[in-house]
């Protein structure tokens, strides 16, 4: 997945980059002091420099307290369109979602899509696409549709009106509240990794998601259920499974794999790239580091992390030990 | 300034937006939330420099539910201020005339056009750079850009253009284009003046490859004004030219109109005071740029980006931005920045100033109706007015609607522009609704009206 298009921010002149970063700050070990220098957003949990006035991440007004509402009651949308730079987003909702150059759901003001090119619908827990009598056609995962015939989409199919190129991505958490009326079909699919909500082509598609990473960019589960590390804390309080792929580490709840309730871990502060056989860790730009066996590593560069040693994110320390397959 | 003050008055609440919604805290500006009288509420924000642009971002409405997913507009106020320096002073410029001189120009519209050039070159000083492009069959460089030294001589150039056959547009606008950027002294406004009577008849004809090579050029600071003259000509692609590389649109009917629109031009080009202005709308998290009308944004991670034209002092340029807010819990977010990044003529270097686009989202939905913004729903309106507009004179060029229903529209929206206070572009409405009665064609007019025409004076 590219590493580079999350973590490369452009550098202005501006006083008050909007950016994704925890403002950095000078020293490293002396804790408390810095702490009284940041600003943690009640609402993201992004900490900020104390000159901050609006979070850097999620823009809320730092003197203010957030309303107080459950995750619950913050509706995400079921499922979403994501171009193929992943630089726009555009957010399905239940029921009928229309596709065109104008008064559209999803607005897509390029020329070759018609003013009211298609229809995407989400119900049940499934989505479905349907050419609504475009010019320039639609195409689901590189098939022509049919004008006024209706097809089922997988989760991470590749979808084109006119010239505009996406991938739709179903986001996995609401997909288990979505599908009340379907319950039978989804009990079983809401927290496996074959997220398919459908038929014949699950496998494909899914591995389709995978190696894009987009399926990675919502927070969804890698295609391997089994664990094959595990980070533990010395005292054994603290453990994480580490699955294959690509693993967020942070302390925000959202959008983190793994999540670190420390104050000195960024919200979002490292990546993880597990496979069979070796460990990556990269940190991508927290404030006040990633060590490994004490040894602070460079930002934005994967480094090896072996069996036995330990890595400490923020204040941290967790050993990595690998899962053998006879234990499992 | 004392053109916004006229539009905008002193009691407008519309001032207070950015700032009005946060009633714990001083605003960062000072000005923002305070009275009007305070011309440039944004200079406050910039305390250590004098800039030439003031930079307004206005809210649709300055509440929005939650924690639900709304839409919303905001309006992005560009003002060229006349900061620092004296008055006369300018940035020099650097013109090139291209001129058509296919057959049909025989006659009044070829000496009127002689002494519309001679006015530029009395026009302009010797700080000034211009050079001369002609075309029929082929383009020809009249004069290579030079500074205007010797007017006499100069004048003496254009008296001997004469009329040839065909118009060859494409070759005429390269050549130009390779003029301009002749010079290399990057301290220069940068303009091409085309002036044409009719279709291209030579050389590529292709209307996107025209095009094509307009913005190209305009990537490369260079921005073409297009003077259309008579009946022939090709409204669609001078417009397109025009609007593409951030000029100016005229349509001249009557040959000794020339002149004075041509020093319409000059003069406005010699108040150009903001060029390669590019606004930056960086996005926070739960924000997505939905559209910018009658624009094409490019997009990065968190950011969308539009070029605008050069900005003139004491103008105003307009972007409106419909925008997807993301569910949230209830508070006060700063849901976007807006940034405008220009070359300054008064400090000679890349500027940035900002704003800040901030919603209170609320759970009370009575507050909605107190936190509307009037100056941006009228934006609004013109922009779906004019989007009506576009689709009217296609309707009428395809033949698919009839004369009735084209006045009709035509007249609900000159009717939105009496309300509006746009006497100006209403009056031109109604003349291309006489035309239409009349049985004439009206879509120079209309595409002349341009609407959403982001400048204002």
């Amino acid at each position: 997945m590219s590493d580079d298009q999350l973590n490369s921010y452009e550098v202005t002149t501006v006083s008050q980059p909007l950016d994704d970063r925890t403002q950095a700050v000078g020293l490293v070990d002396s804790g408390a002091t810095q702490y009284s220098m940041n600003l943690e957003c009640p609402v993201c949990h992004t900490q900020n420099s104390g000159s901050e006035r609006y979070c850097t991440d999620c823009g809320f007004l730092l003197t203010e307290s957030p309303a107080e509402v459950s995750e619950a009651q913050i509706e995400q949308p079921p499922a979403k369109l994501v171009s193929a730079d992943r630089v726009r987003e555009f957010p399905l909702r239940l029921g009928a979602n229309t596709v065109g150059r104008a008064d559209s759901d999803v607005l897509l003001t390029d020329n070759s899509v018609s003013r009211r090119h298609a229809v995407i619908t989400v119900e049940d827990g499934r989505v479905y696409l349907e050419d609504v009598g475009s010019t320039n056609g639609t195409n689901a995962g590189g098939v022509r549709i049919e004008q006024g015939s209706r097809v089922e989409l997988q989760d991470g199919a590749d979808v084109v009106f006119g010239s505009e190129s996406l991938k739709l991505v179903v986001i996995a958490t609401v997909q288990e509240s979505v599908g009340e009326s379907a319950s039978d079909d989804l009990s079983a699919t809401a927290d496996s990794p074959e997220m398919s909500l459908t038929d014949t082509d699950s496998s494909v598609a899914t591995q389709e998601a995978d190696a894009s990473g987009i399926v990675d960019e919502t927070g969804a589960q890698t295609q391997d259920q089994r664990a094959l590390y595990v980070l533990v804390s010395r005292d054994g309080s603290l453990r994480y499974d580490l699955l294959k792929g690509t693993l967020r580490l942070g302390r925000r709840t959202v959008e983190n794999d793994i999540v670190i309730s420390d104050q000195y871990c960024s919200g979002k502060h490292a990546e993880l790239e597990v496979t069979e056989d070796s460990v990556t860790v990269r940190d991508i730009g927290s404030t006040n580091g990633t060590l490994i066996n004490a040894v602070k590593i460079a930002p934005n560069a994967a480094v090896p992390l072996n069996p036995g040693d330990e890595v400490t994110f923020g204040q941290t320390p967790l050993i990595l030990e690998a899962i053998r397959d006879e234990f499992v | 300034m004392s053109d916004t003050t006229q539009m905008f008055p002193g009691d407008d609440p519309n001032r207070t937006v950015v700032g009005g919604i946060d009633p714990n805290k001083t605003q960062v500006g000072g000005g923002l939330g305070a009275v009007s009288s305070d011309a440039d509420p944004y200079r406050t924000q910039m305390p250590s420099a004098v800039r030439s642009v003031a930079l307004e971002c206005l809210v649709e409405n300055s509440y929005a539910l939650a924690p639900e997913a709304n839409h919303t507009h905001i309006l992005a106020r560009l003002t060229g201020v006349n900061a620092g320096g004296g008055f006369g002073q300018r940035m020099p410029v650097n013109v090139c005339l291209v001129l058509d001189r296919s057959g049909s120009m025989e006659g009044p519209p070829l000496d009127y056009m002689k002494q519309a050039c001679g006015y530029v070159v009395d026009l302009l000083e010797p700080s000034d750079i211009l050079s001369i492009v002609a075309f029929e069959d082929t383009a020809q460089v009249i004069m290579p850009a030079r500074r205007v030294v010797n007017r006499a001589l100069i004048k003496e150039h254009i008296m001997r253009l004469d009329v040839g056959n065909t118009t060859n547009l494409y070759d005429a606008l390269a050549l130009a284009g390779s003029q301009v950027s002749s010079v290399a002294n990057p301290g220069y406004v940068n303009r091409a003046l085309l002036f044409t009577d009719g279709e291209p008849t030579a050389g590529n004809k292709d209307f996107s490859s025209i095009v094509g090579q307009v913005v190209e050029q305009k990537s490369r600071g260079i921005t073409f004004t297009a003077l259309g003259f008579g009946y022939e000509y090709n409204e669609e692609l001078l417009s397109a030219i025009a609007k593409r590389s951030g000029g100016n649109y005229y349509y001249i009917t009557r040959p000794e109109l020339i002149p004075e629109i041509f020093r319409k031009e000059l003069e406005s080009l010699m108040m150009v005071t903001a060029r390669n202005v590019r606004l930056r709308i960086r996005l926070s998290r739960w924000s997505q740029v939905r559209q910018v009308y009658g624009k094409l944004p490019t997009y990065g991670t968190r950011s969308a980006e539009v070029t605008l034209a050069d900005l003139e002092k004491g103008e105003t340029q307009t972007a409106l931005i419909q925008m997807e807010l993301g569910a949230r819990p209830g508070g006060t977010y700063r849901v976007a920045v807006v940034e405008a990044i220009y070359d300054d003529s008064v400090t000679g270097r890349t500027e940035t100033v900002s704003a800040d686009a901030v919603v209170q989202f609320t759970a009370d939905a009575a507050l909605l109706a107190a936190g509307e913004n009037p100056m941006v729903k009228n934006e609004i309106q013109i922009a779906e007015a004019s989007r009506n507009l576009e689709r009217t004179v296609m309707g009428m060029k395809t033949q698919q609607i009839s004369t009735t229903q084209a006045v009709e529209e035509m007249e609900k929206t000159r009717m939105m522009l009496l309300d509006q206070g746009k006497t100006l572009q209403a009056q031109d409405m109604q003349a291309a609704i006489d035309q239409i009665r009349q049985g004439a064609a009206a879509e120079k007019t209309l595409i002349g009206i341009q609407l959403d025409r982001e400048k204002t004076r």
